[in-house]
C-alpha cells in the first residue's frame, strides 16, 4: 500500500522524560512499515536523546538509542534539529547518535507546514 | 472530510479526552466522517470494564460506544500500551496467563498498523495529547 501522505513525528522530551519518546518512536516505525514516509524533529530537550552513552541501566530505564539507530533499517533517515538546540548545550552535530539536518528557527514553522500530517505526542 | 482521532491523555486525570469526545460529536453533526478513534498512551487506562464512573458524573468510554453505533466509528486500542497497563482481551489474557480480561465490550486491542491505516485512509488526523 503506498501514500501520497508524508508524516513528521516532533519529540520534545529530554531521555527517560516519560513515554512519549518511546511511543513516538513505535509510531515511526509502525508507520514506516505501510511506507508512510516518516522524518523526526528532536526539538528544544529533545536533542538530548540524540547523545551517545545513555547509561540508562544506572536509572533502571530503557535505553531508546538501538531503537534510533534501527530507524535506519526502517527507512527513516530524515532526522531534523534546530541549531539553537545546539548551540544552547553547546552541543557537536558529529557527537550525536543519528545524522541530523540542522534547521534555524526562521526555518521552522515552513519546514512542519510542509508535511500532510504532525504528531506532536 | 474524513477525520481520525488519535487519543494520548489519561481519561480520569485530563480534559483532552472530553474535547475529542465534543470535537467527534461536532465533526458528525457537521456531515463529516470519523473513521477510527485510536487509544494511545494513558489514554487506554480507561477502556477496562472494571471501571466505575460515580453516577453524577459522565463515563467518556460509554459515550465512544453510543457514538461508534451510531456513526459507525471503529474503536481501537493499541495493544502495547493497552498490555503493559493491565487492558486485556481474552486472547492476550491467556497468553500472558492471567486470571481475566477485561477490556470494555466494543472496543478491539490492535496494532499501530491501525493508526497507519487511519493516516491512510483518512483526511486529517487530530491528536488529542497533554
Amino acid at each position: 500500500m503506498n501514500t501520497q501522505k508524508s508524516l513528521l513525528l516532533i519529540l520534545r522530551n529530554p531521555s527517560f522524560a516519560g513515554s512519549n519518546n518511546r511511543d513516538t518512536l513505535d509510531i515511526a516505525l509502525g508507520c514506516s512499515v505501510f511506507d508512510i514516509p516518516v522524518s523526526l524533529l528532536f526539538l528544544n530537550d529533545a536533542v538530548f536523546q540524540l547523545l551517545n552513552n545513555q547509561e540508562s541501566q544506572v536509572i533502571e530505564q530503557k535505553d531508546l538509542s538501538p531503537t534510533l539507530k534501527a530507524l535506519d533499517m526502517y527507512d527513516i533517515q530524515d532526522h531534523y534539529i534546530l541549531e539553537k538546540d545546539l548551540q544552547r548545550y553547546q552541543l557537536e552535530d558529529e557527537a550525536l547518535l543519528l545524522n541530523c539536518k540542522t534547521l534555524t528557527d526562521s526555518q521552522l514553522a515552513l519546514f512542519i507546514r510542509q508535511f500532510d500530517i504532525v504528531i506532536n505526542l | 472530510m474524513i477525520f481520525s482521532i488519535l487519543l494520548y491523555a489519561s481519561q480520569s486525570s485530563a480534559q483532552s479526552e472530553q474535547s475529542a469526545l465534543r470535537f467527534t460529536r461536532s465533526a458528525l453533526q457537521q456531515g463529516h466522517k470519523i473513521h477510527r478513534v485510536f487509544f494511545y498512551g494513558e489514554s487506554v487506562n480507561a477502556i477496562s470494564s472494571f471501571k466505575v464512573t460515580p453516577r453524577d458524573e459522565v463515563d467518556i468510554t460509554d459515550q465512544w460506544l453510543l457514538l461508534a453505533q451510531k456513526a459507525d466509528i471503529d474503536l481501537v486500542v493499541c495493544i502495547a500500551a493497552a498490555v503493559r497497563r493491565g487492558i486485556l482481551d481474552t486472547q492476550e489474557a491467556q497468553r500472558h496467563e492471567k486470571k481475566s480480561a477485561n477490556i470494555k465490550e466494543g472496543f478491539n486491542l490492535s496494532g499501530l498498523g491501525q493508526l497507519a491505516d487511519a493516516i491512510i485512509q483518512s483526511d486529517r488526523l487530530i491528536t488529542f495529547g497533554n
